[in-house]
């Protein structure tokens, strides 16, 4: 995904699932697969290597999750996108990296930062913030819940990159259960509501759910919206 | 007292965390300069000697995350840890820092006492792995985004490594943008896991970013936040502290001075009686 291609790009998700491929399959889109993920509390069942090729013959291209220099250094050439968590947007070392390894970079805004404050990362890339796609992922919205700041969308979009909206951050249960957690957040109700917003706004990207499907209502409204750029 | 899996808070062997008296973590934000180290870790040895607590030195050799990239970071890993290593052998007291990747947790582990999580990081599995695996005292910030429950369930996947040296702290939670509030609950249900708890009251003070391209601040606010943290009731505080906080390479608006650190400290030492 350069920053000036189709503008109707989903990206996948951490986990791809096999069921995700006809997703893939009807669209444009990156496949972003670690082989692990390291702030998930699934960590230590990583996607197997030889899964996570088969399914790189499905989608192209591929994105990788970062989260330290020596692995953006070490990995980056094999992938052609990175992906910088929100909880790193802020790491100098990571973003350095991540500029000098010349690939387009999803920079997602920390769900604890303020809006305004992502500029401030997205300076530190220097030159490379040509190359930046940022996401919005929500807000910290007391615990283990997010909201979606039409606000933040406003503020993040004058900074002038192309931008991504993760569905998956939006719509998970974060972190270990917190038993106050009303049972009715975060669930796949608000699909249809946040694909809207990321077309009333223009956005260019969706970051996909990742222990679930998209409903087939939002993955159409999506599509019909995006006909013509695709 | 022991703590959660059986710890017994044996941190050094002149200091073991959970008994009377209270254990005080406090240091410059950043490793300024090898000076600062030692005049600050002076004065507050002396103090704590005086007013009857443990004396933990901390600071940063690296502040990796700044608010702007246009801002000083601190000596790095070399040095600050050589800096580090004169005052924990010059004082005979533990010392800690902060740490960002796996690599660094095992180069750090090397010197300190206490290597910490930083609250953005709080949740990376492959920090807390490394971090558990060098087999020293582990601090854990809460991420200002995180619930209690997602800090202790990060304490138990690194005691499921082998490590239950653990301490628990709090620093705030993100409440709006640009600020932060002190949920005294979290300390009680930290607590109330086993782990050991600390308060940070210097950073629960911030305003983050709001002061335009830098962490703002509540100073005046410090006192009240970990006299109100004692009552509840915690096993160390924790504080950054400057000879002079204005002039402060980061951090301006939150760090205390020799004052207001001795002040603070005359006023919890009331509380702990």
């Amino acid at each position: 995904m350069s920053t000036t291609t189709s503008p109707a790009l989903l990206v996948g998700s951490c986990f791809v699932d096999a069921s995700q491929a006809q997703l893939h399959k009807k669209i444009p889109a990156t496949l972003r697969a670690p082989l692990h993920g390291s702030n998930s509390w699934r960590v230590g069942i990583p996607l197997p290597e030889q899964l996570f090729m088969e399914r790189r013959g499905w989608v192209q291209p591929v994105c990788l999750t970062v989260t330290t220099p020596e692995q953006i250094k070490n990995d980056s050439a094999s992938y052609d996108r990175l992906f910088i968590p929100g909880e790193f947007c802020r790491q100098g070392d990571v973003l350095s990296a991540a500029a000098e390894s010349g690939k387009t970079i999803l920079l997602e805004r920390g769900a604890f930062l303020a809006p305004s404050d992502i500029v401030r990362a997205v300076e530190k890339m220097g030159e490379a913030r040509q190359r930046v796609v940022l996401v919005e992922a929500g807000s910290s919205f007391g615990y283990s819940d997010r909201v979606l700041d039409p606000r933040a969308l406003e503020v993040m979009m004058r900074i002038g990159c192309p931008m991504a909206l993760n569905l998956n951050a939006l719509t998970s249960a974060i972190g270990a259960a917190y038993e106050h957690r009303p049972k009715w957040l975060s669930d796949s109700d608000f699909d249809i509501a946040f694909v809207r917003t990321a077309l009333a706004f223009n956005i260019e990207h969706l970051i996909l759910p990742t222990q679930r499907e998209l409903s087939e209502e939002a993955v159409d409204l999506w599509l019909s919206a995006r006909k013509e750029n695709l | 007292m022991t703590f959660k899996h059986g710890w017994t808070g044996d941190i050094h062997p002149k200091l073991t965390l959970g008994q009377k008296p209270l254990t005080v973590i406090a240091g410059p934000c950043m490793f300024e300069s090898r000076e600062l180290g030692f005049e600050v870790a002076t004065r507050l040895k002396t103090l704590c000697e005086e007013l009857g607590f443990n004396y933990i030195f901390k600071s940063s050799y690296d502040k990796a995350n700044r608010t702007s990239g246009n801002t000083a970071r601190g000596p790095g890993l070399e040095k600050g840890l050589g800096w580090l290593a004169d005052i924990q052998n010059s004082f005979q007291i533990p010392v800690l820092t902060d740490v960002h990747t796996p690599e660094q947790a095992r180069e750090a582990a090397s010197v300190v006492d206490i290597v910490q999580v930083p609250a953005f990081l709080c949740d990376q599995k492959n920090l807390l792995k490394a971090c558990a695996l060098s087999g020293k005292t582990i601090q854990i910030k809460k991420g200002q985004h995180a619930s209690p429950e997602q800090l202790i369930a990060c304490a138990d996947y690194i005691a499921a490594e082998g490590n239950t040296k653990i301490l628990l702290c709090e620093r705030g939670s993100s409440f709006g943008y640009n600020n932060l509030v002190v949920d005294y609950r979290n300390l009680v249900l930290m607590r109330r896991s086993g782990y050991a708890t600390v308060f940070d009251g210097t950073h629960a003070a911030q305003l983050p970013g709001a002061g335009a391209g830098q962490s703002s601040g509540l100073r005046d606010m410090v006192p009240s936040l970990c006299a109100a943290a004692v009552a509840v009731g915690i096993d160390a505080l924790f504080m950054e502290v400057h000879t002079n906080p204005a002039k402060a390479l980061s951090d301006a608006s939150t760090q205390v001075d020799f004052t207001t650190a001795e002040s603070i400290l005359r006023r919890i030492k009331s509380l702990t009686l």
